[in-house]
């Protein structure tokens, strides 16, 4: 009978808990995130992870499990490797050539006006969202534009701290951003985690031969930056709408290179 | 003493929460997470629930939605406090056997990871939790044996 009314009595406590959490969310939402962004602001210094501590953690090897077998597969490898190197000169010499394919994509960014910030993963929180190095510290704002090694947006800023960020990547649910075509088109770039989702919003003129979706200034973005090549991909016309699938075939991991881009 | 007591409980309770997400760094973003926290919350639910943790469950929410989500203030909270609440009723209501503790178990990891549920439910996902269930549920096991083992009541 004790422990029935205990019992009882712990889960109204809960329960009470709960409503305060309530309340503090109420609070949070009815003064846009300045209550939580307030109490972050004061107590960043609670966060322990650094790009420092990151690097070293990338940087320790397992040597003391190498062994003579170990090297026998390494040789082996390396055999392979020099197979693979002569595949790649020839894999090369088709690149050079989608390089002069993409000068008149680079064109249309003002190098001049940009910079761009290495920055680096610090941590995956559990609704899959990263934690990038650099924040308030390099005066990153939110919605900046997270790039690739290849140039293509993979993602944007959503919340800043003192020395890090939380981003939203293209291999998030909720990633939505808007994009242009070179026939100014406009589209709504959507992800499922697997493929990303191209549905225009405005058309200006259909035509399907469409190399790239863009970000632009006309959305308040920072200038144009591939978000998807539809050149090589099915696209398809429906009741005056433009829609296309592209599956994603970029992975995040401590070894990324990402970068920033800021205005001067 | 009470006051320094739920101290302790919270600072366990974030350290362990920020053990998790330390992790990740090792398992490369891998989709089968081990979940050192959700174990914690597990087992404080099942085994040992009451009202001394109530500040350690509120407030390890509260460190999380600071430091790293964009979600609103008090909603991660809200969901441990769910946890610990749903699981420890259910629990109740089970007979004690290995199916059914997994089974709460699964609702554990359920709730936990509700976002990618709502966001993006598919089979794949749905399978990516169970693994995760299992994967966790082994090692809840293996962590509750090794507590539960005296080794002074052990014969020689």
């Amino acid at each position: 009978m004790y422990q029935e009314s205990q019992k009882r009595r712990n889960y109204i406590i809960y329960i009470l808990f709960i409503f305060l959490s309530g309340a503090v969310f109420l609070v949070d939402l009815f003064s846009e995130k300045k209550f939580s962004n307030l109490i972050s602001d004061n107590t960043d210094f609670l966060f322990p992870v650094s790009q420092e501590a990151i690097s070293l953690f990338d940087s320790v090897e397992l040597n003391f499990l190498k062994n003579k077998n170990d090297l026998i597969n390494e040789n082996a490898r390396l055999k392979n490797e020099v197979i693979e190197l002569r595949k790649l000169k020839l894999v090369n010499e088709g690149l050079v050539k989608e390089i002069s394919a993409n000068n008149e994509l680079i064109k249309n960014v003002d190098l001049d006006n940009i910079i761009y910030y290495k920055s680096t993963i610090l941590i995956r929180n559990t609704e899959e969202e990263y934690l990038i190095s650099g924040g308030r510290n390099i005066n990153l704002n939110k919605n900046d534009l997270i790039l690739n090694e290849e140039g293509f947006v993979v993602g944007y800023i959503v919340k800043v701290f003192d020395d890090h960020s939380l981003i939203n990547t293209i291999i998030n649910s909720e990633f939505s951003i808007p994009g242009i075509d070179q026939y100014g088109n406009q589209y709504l770039v959507t992800s499922n985690k697997k493929e990303l989702l191209i549905n225009s919003i405005y058309i200006e003129e259909i035509n399907l031969n469409i190399d790239y979706v863009f970000t632009d200034v006309v959305f308040d973005q920072i200038g144009k930056f591939p978000i998807v090549r539809l050149s090589n991909e099915d696209v398809s016309s429906a009741n005056n709408k433009i829609s296309a699938v592209v599956n994603i075939d970029y992975n995040f991991s401590f070894d990324s290179n990402i970068y920033i881009v800021k205005e001067k | 003493m009470k006051t320094l007591t739920n101290f302790s409980y919270v600072l366990l309770f974030i350290t362990v929460l920020i053990l998790e997400l330390l992790i990740g760094i090792f398992s490369e973003f891998s989709d089968l997470e081990i979940l050192p926290f959700l174990i914690l919350l597990f087992y404080i639910s099942t085994k040992n629930f009451s009202n001394a943790y109530i500040f350690a469950f509120f407030f390890s929410g509260i460190y999380y939605d600071l430091f790293y989500t964009s979600n609103y203030f008090g909603s991660t909270s809200a969901k441990f406090l769910l946890i610990g609440i749903v699981i420890n009723f259910i629990n109740n209501k089970l007979n004690d056997n290995l199916y059914n503790e997994f089974l709460v178990f699964f609702v554990a990891v359920a709730i936990y990871k509700f976002e990618i549920i709502i966001y993006s439910f598919s089979i794949n996902e749905l399978r990516i939790i169970l693994l995760i269930s299992v994967i966790n549920y082994f090692l809840f096991k293996l962590i509750n044996i090794t507590l539960k083992r005296d080794v002074f009541k052990k014969s020689i």
